[in-house]
């Protein structure tokens, strides 16, 4: 009997189903895209996961991190490594005849060998006055090997130029100039370091590093902060999903939508069956009966739309993801880090939201009939019967 | 005693006071009669079909069907007589337009949770019985002449077994040759599963069919 009325009303009831998947595939496809992103991040961050980041606490007015310090960061944390970093991300500059303003990184020779690989060139040794170039800085400019940039009116040559760094990675020199570290002392005269990593030589040392630095760094003032990669990587997921959830409860409120749009139709239907639910009545039917007649035929639209929802925010969610996370987090499949589209599709985050989407737009769907459902078990079958 | 009516009223509230559709009518219909209740347009035919048939309670007075005083019974109750006792036929049929030719006379079955092959089994006995045969079954009501679909709402009606069958202006829709027939199987189905039938007509040639005549005036009974 409910496969009738459906049939009846094709058209309608088309439209009512469209507006049910719309709201699903919102829902799920959006989650599913979360989800992505959030294994990308987790992903490109796992070689950092080892991490420790000393930075001055500037709020309370600490710009730099002295020789000292970096000193008795070298002697807390021994065996791990130490990369003491200057940074200048403001510097102004000439190459030929054009005024620029670039960022420049200051760092030991040996770290500059570990941390980056060299296109063209070779890595700086010594304390020549000489520097390497970011991928793209020296696409911008034109830059080779050889080539002169002034920094603060200092000559300095183009000893080679770095592979383009892509995903996550303790500096990003794409855009930026390095300097071995006298170099960049002889043209900046900084009063110490911007800030330091720390690589601990095992993940499990990270906790008890970050205690003994906090220990014996902020043992009279808070000099610094501390952060561990694995607090960035948490605060970023963190937000990634929060963004995701925001988008989410977005798709959600257009299935509200369309759950209107069902109660509507419902409504319609009700109206028009109006004649036939007083002749069921007249033979027998009771309220109930005709009330679940309504209450299985949204059960049905709410199903098979949900389905038909879920089905294509598979292929949404695995096109948003091949489209959209390397715009997001430059990560392509080439990338370190990189997440397959699969592999985000059968993660537990996925299956969830894919889950939530079908279930939600079944509960909206029937929530949305209860009330004609209701109107029309209330139907008087005398009035129904004279009515044509 | 099939049907049984006793001081029967019932009012309608309008414009601030009462309108009274029946005024205190006293009926015995005896099991597995014929009987016709006439009388012009607003005589209170249909209202008083509607009180035996379980689909509204009188203001006053009692009715009894097979005995059981029904004028008091919950609504339930009232759908379950409707349910299992009683079989409607229609002036304009009143067939499902969407449900085929059985899926109309299996509705009272479908809704007594008759499995479906039982159902269909009963369904096909019925329309055969009034002289359909197996190649309408699968028709939509729009497919059928007025004479044929009277047909499927008299197998309908008899689909659930009821003790009563309630015909208002069954032939109302057809033309006189039509409802002749349909008023000749009327009573040869009554006769022949012994049902009490009530036919509600304003025409006196159709009531000649029946074995008694009750003349409804003003909401009385004359005899």
């Amino acid at each position: 009997m409910t496969f009738k009325i459906l049939k009846r009303h094709k058209t309608r009831t088309l439209l009512a189903v469209l507006g049910i998947i719309i709201g699903v595939v919102a829902i799920s496809s959006i989650g599913i895209f979360g989800t992505g992103l959030q294994l990308s991040t987790e992903r490109q961050f796992e070689d950092m996961a080892n991490e420790i980041h000393v930075t001055p606490n500037r709020k309370k007015g600490y710009e730099f991190l002295t020789r000292e310090q970096n000193k008795n960061i070298e002697r807390i944390v021994s065996p791990a490594e130490v990369i003491p970093i200057y940074q200048e991300p403001d510097g102004k500059g000439q190459i030929r005849e054009e005024r620029v303003r670039f960022t420049v990184y200051g760092l030991k020779p040996e770290t500059i060998a570990i941390l980056f690989e060299v296109q063209t060139g070779r890595t700086l040794r010594g304390n020549k006055p000489q520097c390497l170039v970011g991928y793209d800085f020296a696409d911008d400019h034109e830059l080779r090997v050889g080539s002169s940039v002034y920094i603060e009116g200092k000559p300095i040559s183009v000893k080679g130029v770095l592979e383009k760094v892509q995903g996550a990675a303790v500096i990003y020199p794409n855009n930026a100039l390095i300097l071995a570290e006298r170099t960049y002392e002889d043209v900046y005269s900084p009063e110490g370091y911007d800030w330091t990593v720390i690589k601990a030589d095992k993940l499990e040392r990270v906790g008890p590093l970050e205690e003994l630095l906090r220990a014996n760094l902020n043992k009279h003032k808070d000099t610094v902060s501390i952060r561990t990669m694995s607090d960035i990587i948490a605060t970023i997921t963190e937000v990634v999903g929060t963004i995701a959830i925001t988008l989410a409860a977005i798709g959600a409120i257009s299935l509200l939508v369309a759950g209107i749009g069902i109660a509507n139709v419902m409504l319609m239907s009700v109206m028009e069956e109006t004649r036939n639910i007083g002749i069921m009545r007249a033979i027998g039917a009771y309220p109930g009966e005709i009330k679940n007649i309504f209450l299985y035929e949204s059960l049905l639209l709410g199903c098979a739309s949900s389905l038909v929802g879920t089905l294509l925010s598979i292929a949404s969610g695995y096109l948003l993801n091949i489209v959209l996370l390397p715009t997001f987090i430059g990560a392509d499949s080439s990338s370190v880090g990189f997440v397959s589209p699969l592999e985000i599709l059968s993660a537990p985050g996925s299956l969830v939201y894919m889950g939530l989407g079908f279930a939600f737009g079944i509960f909206v769907t029937m929530i949305c009939s209860l009330y004609p459902a209701l109107k029309a078990s209330k139907v008087d079958p005398i009035i129904a019967l004279r009515a044509e | 005693m099939g049907v049984e009516l006793i001081g029967v009223t019932k009012e309608y509230p309008h414009a601030g006071g009462t309108v009274k559709a029946l005024k205190g009518i006293d009926l015995e219909i005896p099991t597995g009669d014929l009987i016709s209740l006439m009388g012009p347009s607003g005589s209170g035919k249909s209202t008083l079909l509607n009180l035996i048939g379980c689909l509204d309670r009188p203001t006053a007075g009692t009715i009894k069907i097979e005995g059981v005083a029904t004028n008091s019974l919950p609504d339930v109750e009232l759908t379950k007589m409707r349910r299992n006792k009683i079989g409607f036929i229609f002036q304009s049929f009143n067939l499902i337009p969407y449900l085929t030719v059985i899926e109309n006379v299996e509705l009272p079955l479908f809704l007594k949770g008759v499995e479906e092959q039982e159902r269909r089994e009963e369904a096909s006995k019925f329309l055969n019985g009034v002289g359909l045969v197996e190649n309408f079954f699968t028709h939509l009501p729009s497919e059928l002449s007025g004479g044929q679909c009277q047909r499927v709402a008299i197998a309908r009606a008899l689909a659930n077994n009821p003790s009563i069958i309630l015909a208002d202006e069954p032939t109302g829709n057809l033309d006189r040759k039509t409802g002749d027939m349909t008023l000749r199987l009327i009573k040869e189905l009554s006769e022949k599963f012994g049902k009490t039938v009530i036919v509600v007509t304003h025409d006196i040639k159709i009531a000649e069919y029946t074995n008694k005549k009750y003349l409804l005036e003003d909401g009385k009974i004359r005899d």
